[in-house]
């Protein structure tokens, strides 16, 4: 299926190539996982088993140290065998506990609790999410509870709930929100009563999101106000910045008040944690791209390498080129198959050497392309010129802030010049967060 | 890190602009039927001047490269601006002098304003009016006359009346396309003007072949290896200029100027597609790309008039690119770095 992207500024499109999956069920448990002590920004969390140990299915392997560190548990139960570095699939490395696969499950292939989540206080609800290590995929991956934490504190706090991808060619919270509905819908609804939130909004993307026969808003969120809204679908729409101006755009009221962004993959880690009373084990994946054998929409234990997900997908078909980890306009390269899915995994494309080839970084021809299509209207280039030559300027410094790491610039530069990078780099070093 | 087939480069891994290397090899072998017509037609003399302006433009680069250690030879658009050069000079050209004079607009036009997009003037347009201060004799006198202006009352009949020899094809040709789809329009071509887009006899290689210019500017538009703006406005600022002033001086007519034969006979099309759009030189913005473009048809309608100049585009080039750092500063500061509005 051809999908074509417009940007936002600019009528200059993307088009590439995605099949419209449905989850098609658990991938194989990975004989040996490898689950990394650290799946979020932030700290890693300090482990607490050893090698040789023994785990359960869902023990506690490593404890948060902070409000920046959630808990990991054991998606599998075996046998610890080594705590090592490990390339990630956010292309930074990290200490990862290397499990074993042996013994008997005790959650998978188990009937799923069910509990009356309506029945569980805000408080309670966010030790839950605390011990059950869920984090939160909207932007930057970070652990869910201390932000729901803070938001509670907040005078009428708000829920956004992002229906579709940050970065369109992942595909997966657009997936999610298709396939698993009341899930998606009853993990917001379940953060919105961790917060105590007023109203919750739901974005779509180009048109009214329709819920599926038999199913209400109203039955699920009770009297919080549900609000539905949508956005032109222009590349790009799912960050944080865009969002807020259209949600501030359709309920006014909203301004100035805390909310809480999230997407479908932590919905239904609030859902899991809560209802399910599972920690957060496994994660929705999407495999695609023009190299591999068979795209899939797997249900993937955490520290299930990508070599063993792309084997169970029909190995690859073409001449590889690239890993690609969470989208192909914001996602990372990767180049080891033992990378395991962790919390922040939404999607893999395997891409070949046709469609992705290699290319060198040139010097700026003066296009002025990037300056063309930047949705927040900065320089892109002079702003890069100046990081180059260390003269940070006032309004350098406020185009560093404004931009939003959608690399739009990037996308269009004949010179292949990592703009946005560039500039995320110099945000970071300023300590700044993007949005 | 491990050793792999894996690529790992930063994203987007989504493009959707051809790499700048991609850019300058199509827009070299858009040139090459031009260099091959050259070639059918024995026209050596121009072909020795595209050689030794391309050994020029190299010398020009690697003045600078060698000692910043700068790879050379990877660089198309070396090869491409001494083409262009090449191009731009008539076969009667010294090709020593060419060489000279492609090495002098690169050095100073290019190079030592710090290489590809960085430098403010163009090298084609420095070279060749080096070149026509250097060697004025070996450049074509201007096509047509003011006496032969007053005497016709259109540049194009002006020619006709002196030394212009057509296609022995020509008159096939126009027949067929007036009796068949110009007929149908109601539009009826006269004599002359196929001679004009498919070869026209000047010593000017540039100048020669607008049929393939203009089949080479639909590859290079639709492949958008250049921008459409700056050409659109030139051309449209030029024509409107040639149609409403250019016979004025001669017969105090205010309209009726001959755009075809304007467009044909001093090499701006070449100028259009190939010279002014160059990154490098242009303003980035759109509205910086159409005043470009405007002052750019302007600035050839004082240098080359009705039509028929030798050098008048080139000097004409210069002059929007004297003016363009101008826009430019205009241009940053409407369009801010603090992100105000363009």
């Amino acid at each position: 299926m051809t999908h074509i992207i417009q940007f936002r500024r600019s009528r200059e499109n993307i088009v590439y190539e995605s099949p419209q999956l449905n989850p098609s069920g658990n991938a194989f448990m990975p004989t040996t996982a490898f689950v990394p002590l650290i799946q979020h920004k932030g700290t890693p969390a300090r482990a607490v088993v050893s090698p040789g140990e023994t785990v359960r299915e869902g023990q506690l392997i490593a404890r948060g140290t902070g409000p920046d560190s959630a808990n990991v548990h054991s998606p599998i139960p075996g046998i610890i065998r080594e705590f090592r570095r490990i390339p990630l699939p956010d292309g930074t490395m990290g200490e990862a506990a290397c499990i074993e696969l042996a013994g008997s499950f005790s959650l998978s292939g188990r009937r799923e609790e069910r509990n009356a989540w309506k029945n569980i206080g805000p408080s309670e609800i966010l030790r839950i999410m605390d011990d059950r290590g869920t984090v939160n995929t909207f932007g930057e991956t970070v652990p869910l509870a201390p932000q729901l934490r803070a938001a509670s504190k907040a005078v009428r706090p708000a829920v956004v709930l992002r229906l579709f991808d940050r970065d369109p060619t992942c595909g997966l919270d657009e997936g999610l929100a298709r396939n698993m509905t009341r899930e998606v819908l009853e993990g917001t609804a379940i953060i919105a009563r961790a917060i105590s939130a007023e109203t919750v909004c739901l974005i779509n993307v180009g048109k009214k999101w329709r819920l599926p026969d038999g199913m209400d808003t109203e039955s699920i969120f009770g009297k919080t106000t549900v609000v539905e809204t949508w956005n032109s679908g222009k590349y790009p729409s799912g960050n944080e910045a865009q969002i807020s101006s259209q949600v501030t755009a359709r309920c006014p009221e909203l301004l100035n008040r805390e909310t809480i962004y999230i997407d479908p993959p932590t919905a239904i880690s609030a859902y899991d944690s809560i209802v399910r009373n599972q920690p957060a084990l496994y994660r929705y994946v999407l495999i695609l791209g023009p190299a591999v054998g068979k795209p899939a929409f797997l249900k993937v234990k955490i520290g299930t390498p990508i070599g063993d997900l792309i084997e169970e997908c029909g190995g690859v078909k073409a001449a590889p080129a690239r890993i690609i980890v969470n989208g192909l306009l914001t996602g990372t390269a990767i180049y080891d198959l033992d990378t395991p899915v962790t919390k922040y995994t939404k999607s893999f494309h395997l891409m070949d050497r046709e469609s992705c080839p290699d290319f060198e970084v040139q010097d700026c021809i003066h296009c002025g392309r990037c300056l063309q299509v930047c949705p927040v209207r900065i320089d892109p280039m002079r702003t890069v010129t100046a990081i180059r030559k260390e003269r940070i300027s006032a309004g350098i410094g406020e185009s560093i802030g404004k931009c939003q790491g959608c690399g739009c610039c990037a996308i269009v530069c004949p010179s292949r010049i990592p703009l946005h990078h560039i500039i995320g780099a110099a945000s970071m070093r300023n300590g700044g967060n993007r949005k | 890190m491990k050793k792999t087939g894996w690529i790992v480069s930063p994203s987007p891994f989504i493009l959707t602009r051809p790499t700048v290397t991609k850019m300058s090899f199509i827009t070299l072998a858009s040139l090459v039927p031009q260099i091959g017509l050259m070639a059918l037609d024995g026209d050596y003399g121009a072909l020795l001047n595209v050689l030794c302006a391309i050994v020029g433009s190299i010398a020009a680069e690697l003045t600078i490269g060698i000692p910043a250690r700068k790879p050379i030879a990877k660089d198309l658009t070396v090869y491409l601006t001494g083409v262009l050069i090449g191009m731009f000079l008539p076969c009667g050209f010294n090709p020593a002098l060419a060489g000279i004079v492609a090495f002098v607009g690169v050095l100073f036009g290019k190079t030592l304003f710090g290489g590809k997009g960085s430098f403010w003037v163009h090298p084609v347009a420095i070279a060749i009016c080096v070149g026509y201060i250097s060697q004025a004799a070996a450049f074509p006198t201007t096509l047509v006359t003011a006496d032969g202006l007053k005497a016709v009352g259109d540049a194009f009949g002006a020619l006709k009346l002196d030394r212009f020899s057509q296609l022995t094809q020509d008159q096939t040709v126009t027949g067929t396309l007036n009796s068949g789809l110009l007929g149908s329009l109601g539009i009826r071509l006269p004599e002359g003007y196929i001679t004009l887009l498919w070869n026209s006899p000047s010593p000017i290689p540039a100048f020669r072949y607008n049929i393939f210019t203009l089949i080479s500017s639909i590859v290079l538009l639709s492949m958008e290896i250049i921008d459409w703006i700056i050409p659109f406005f030139f051309i449209a600022t030029y024509g409107v200029c040639v149609w409403f002033l250019s016979l004025f001086p001669f017969t105090a007519a205010f309209t009726g100027g001959n755009i075809l034969f304007a467009l044909l006979t001093s090499g701006t099309l070449f100028a259009a597609f190939y010279v002014l759009p160059e990154y490098s030189t242009s303003p980035r913005t759109r509205l910086g790309k159409a005043i470009t473009g405007i002052v750019g048809g302007a600035a050839a309608f004082m240098n080359c008039g009705p039509g028929g100049s030798p050098v008048g585009v080139m000097f004409a080039v210069l002059i929007v690119n004297l003016i363009n750092p101008l826009i430019e500063h205009f241009e940053n500061r409407t369009h801010t770095i603090s992100g105000e509005q363009a």
